[in-house]
């Protein structure tokens, strides 16, 4: 994960070079590229690769269509016959580590929030809401930002995704409604959550370096 | 202008020529292609080749840093890469004698 955030950010920096009129067009061209079933490593490779080749015709004073054309989907269909795909549990195993990472992070503000309300020692909490903070919501969110990105941000999945994430705070509302939370309130020593934590990024960590080892290898 | 269906299938062979006599990147290959007489050769028709090339270990990329603006990728060939244009290079010339023999019986 560390070699997908360095190419990253040197990709959104060089992004940065762009005239306006290119950057419209390469914006387009990686829409298509975000909706391939590429692992994100070899997207971002690509995606240096292109905007090296954008940023040269610039220098030239050539615009995106010289170098690329004006075609971007047989562009991009191109690209995608050419590099191998993500298998399916490649696929898994990358999701389940972006899960991890963003559930530790809703763990540790659940922890400090309920720390900062309920005390330092003894940690009083509900246990929907536990599992809705920090499993639920990280993993539906996750969902949801992947259909988007396969669906290009299109205004009906947007429409669809905010509904159905509005749908799943429901069951939350209606237990709150209906005075049930109370049955789900329990008391746990803080000691119990910093362990949870550092069980869950050191698994974390393990994984992210078995999938820089593995996965994000170069093209 | 070659038909595009004909030419996606040499061109791999012709980049994979280009690359063994010496390291290049994409824009350079574009021109020398296209001073063979492959017209109208963009960067995006070789790109997807170049990565298919890539992907099957017969070339490498390496950034360098360019004299003008940001970096640029080099290509160099690969053992295997050597091995692939001595096949195609076969390939190509019993399609060649198959195609004058052809073309000569007219």
């Amino acid at each position: 994960m560390r070699k997908l955030s360095r190419i990253r950010k040197q990709n959104n920096e060089m992004e940065k070079l762009l005239s306006c009129y290119n950057l419209q067009h390469y914006y387009i061209i990686l829409r298509k590229l975000r909706a391939l079933s590429l692992n994100e490593y070899h997207q971002e490779q690509i995606r240096q690769d292109i905007l090296e080749l954008i940023c040269q015709a610039q220098n030239r004073g050539n615009t995106v269509n010289d170098t690329i054309g004006s075609d971007f989907e047989e562009f991009v269909a191109s690209i995608s016959d050419s590099v191998p795909r993500q298998t399916k549990s490649e696929e898994c195993f990358i999701n389940f580590s972006i899960f991890l990472t963003a559930a530790q992070y809703m763990l540790i503000f659940f922890t400090l929030w309920k720390i900062k309300n309920t005390g330092l020692t003894t940690i009083t909490y509900n246990v929907i809401n536990l599992l809705y903070f920090c499993g639920i919501v990280p993993f539906t969110t996750l969902k949801f930002i992947k259909y988007l990105i396969a669906q290009e941000w299109s205004v009906k999945a947007i429409l669809s995704a905010t509904v159905l994430s509005s749908l799943m705070m429901l069951p939350v509302i209606a237990i709150k409604v209906l005075n049930y939370d109370t049955l789900f309130i329990i008391s746990s020593p803080t000691w119990l959550f910093i362990g949870l934590i550092f069980i869950v990024v050191w698994i974390n960590w393990k994984i992210q370096k078995y999938i820089d080892t593995f996965y994000y290898t170069e093209l | 202008m070659l038909s595009s269906q004909m030419l996606k299938g040499v061109l791999e062979g012709a980049i994979l020529k280009i690359i063994s006599q010496h390291e290049t990147y994409a824009y350079e290959l574009s021109t020398l292609l296209q001073s063979y007489g492959f017209d109208d050769i963009s960067e995006g028709t070789i790109y997807p080749m170049l990565l298919r090339l890539q992907a099957n270990g017969y070339i490498r990329g390496e950034n360098k840093n360019s004299t003008s603006g940001p970096k640029r990728k080099y290509y160099y060939i690969t053992t295997s890469g050597r091995h692939y244009l001595i096949q195609f290079k076969e390939d190509w010339e019993k399609l060649k004698n198959a195609f004058e023999q052809l073309f000569t019986k007219e």
